[in-house]
């Protein structure tokens, strides 16, 4: 009986320690993220030389890191010409990241984890942008790294319009959709009394664009600026009169560097 | 299991199920290791309340990588813990029968709780989602098992 007795108390207190962590939990998770960010992030390379050859080695090691460096660099300026064209202001910051880990620890949550936090001056709900694709947004923050929650994430709602091709290189625009997250790497878009899309001609939109259906957010409302790609529409159906779309965002595979960035109002 | 190897094996799995997993095909559905975990766990640990402590932390280590608010994978994960054990006193869940068919329920269970709290949030229902990954778990469980299992006898 008194063994039971101390199987229930321990069962409520720690229950009560959980009630209190997700009481707290913007503190705790901020500070329960950090060591597994010192975990994932690489370790920096150690300095000692032996003899020539050591130093050959050092110095192609260092002369492939620049290599590394300057791609990455020209990488970062594509995201940054590719936001720019994207956004009416010019945004209030813009900070390059790495992706630390592409997946959520459950199944039916899609996020990932970027090496930037608010010691580099990410905030929350910050945009997450590779070139002119929207990624998702910053859900979760802590000093060294933050939490992304994907544009395929249950929790997003994001409005949007839907540029399809057809035969005649003609594009047809849907307007007044929103992509709602699906988990599993994918969005869903209600339409709203969708029956017939607006044509427009090719040359009057982006052609590398036009090639592919793609979603594109419509900017109504005021955190999502209008003109990023949440992702290619690969399923178009017709239900109860109205259209339906499956959207596949981007796989983080592709990936490297991300922008994070917030638009001055 | 010992409270630093449950850990360790905790930290180990989450890893795999976040980092090699997708990258070697289990991109959308991928098999519950902490969920193996926590049931062996269960199943060879003695002590109560180090099982209902060891199974807390490892729900807390999954948390800690999650956009989910921080302790609830370790509340559930503690909840299912204490109903385990109280089954566990009256059915032998060694025998391997069972043990599978326990997997199975557990993480259905498990991924259907936490697909329902979803549906109500959002309104997206996942409930195929969560009997596809409960099936890929059980198939996985027998292999996490055996390594689980030789740990323990080492030990």
């Amino acid at each position: 009986m008194k063994i039971k007795n101390n199987q229930y108390s321990v069962f409520f207190f720690l229950a009560l320690l959980s009630c209190l962590c997700m009481y707290f939990n913007k503190h705790i998770s901020s500070v329960i993220m950090t060591p597994f960010t010192i975990l994932l992030s690489p370790l920096p390379s150690e300095k000692h030389m032996a003899d020539n050859s050591a130093r050959i080695l050092e110095l192609e090691n260092m002369l492939a890191v620049k290599e590394e460096e300057i791609e990455r660099l020209g990488e970062i300026f594509d995201n940054i010409e590719a936001l720019k064209s994207v956004h009416n202001h010019e945004p209030e910051i813009i900070i390059e990241a790495g992706i630390l880990l592409s997946r959520d620890s459950t199944d039916n949550r899609n996020s990932f984890i970027i090496n930037k936090g608010s010691k580099d001056g990410v905030e929350l709900m910050s945009l997450v942008t590779y070139k002119k694709y929207l990624l998702g947004i910053v859900y979760k923050l802590s000093a060294y790294s933050s939490i992304v929650i994907q544009v395929s994430d249950p929790k997003m709602k994001i409005s949007v319009l839907i540029q399809l091709p057809d035969k005649n290189k003609k594009l047809k625009i849907y307007d007044r959709g929103l992509s709602i997250g699906q988990s599993k790497q994918s969005c869903k878009v209600k339409l709203i009394k969708w029956q017939s899309g607006r044509e427009f001609a090719f040359e009057k939109i982006d052609e590398e664009w036009a090639l592919t259906g793609k979603a594109i957010t419509s900017g109504l409302e005021e955190m999502y600026a209008p003109g990023f790609a949440i992702g290619d529409v690969k399923v178009k159906k017709l239900e109860n009169k109205n259209y339906s779309f499956s959207i596949f965002p981007i796989s983080l595979k592709k990936v490297s560097n991300v922008l994070v960035s917030k638009v001055i109002k | 299991m010992k409270l630093h190897l449950s850990i360790l094996f905790g930290v180990l799995f989450l890893f795999i199920g976040v980092v090699v997993l997708p990258n070697i095909g289990f991109e959308h559905h991928r098999p519950d290791l902490i969920a193996i975990l926590c049931i062996h766990i269960i199943i060879y640990n003695e002590n109560d309340r180090a099982v209902l402590f060891q199974t807390w932390l490892i729900g807390l280590l999954k948390d800690a990588l999650s956009v989910e608010i921080f302790g609830f994978q370790s509340l559930m994960l503690l909840s299912f813990s204490f109903i385990l054990l109280r089954i566990k006193q009256s059915i032998n869940l060694k025998d391997s029968l069972i043990l599978y068919l326990l997997i199975l329920l557990y993480t259905f269970q498990s991924q259907l709780l936490h697909s329902m709290i979803i549906f109500v949030r959002y309104e997206i229902d996942l409930t195929i989602i969560s009997l596809k990954s409960a099936v890929i778990t059980t198939i996985f469980s027998p292999f996490v098992f055996f390594i689980l299992n030789l740990w323990h006898k080492r030990v």
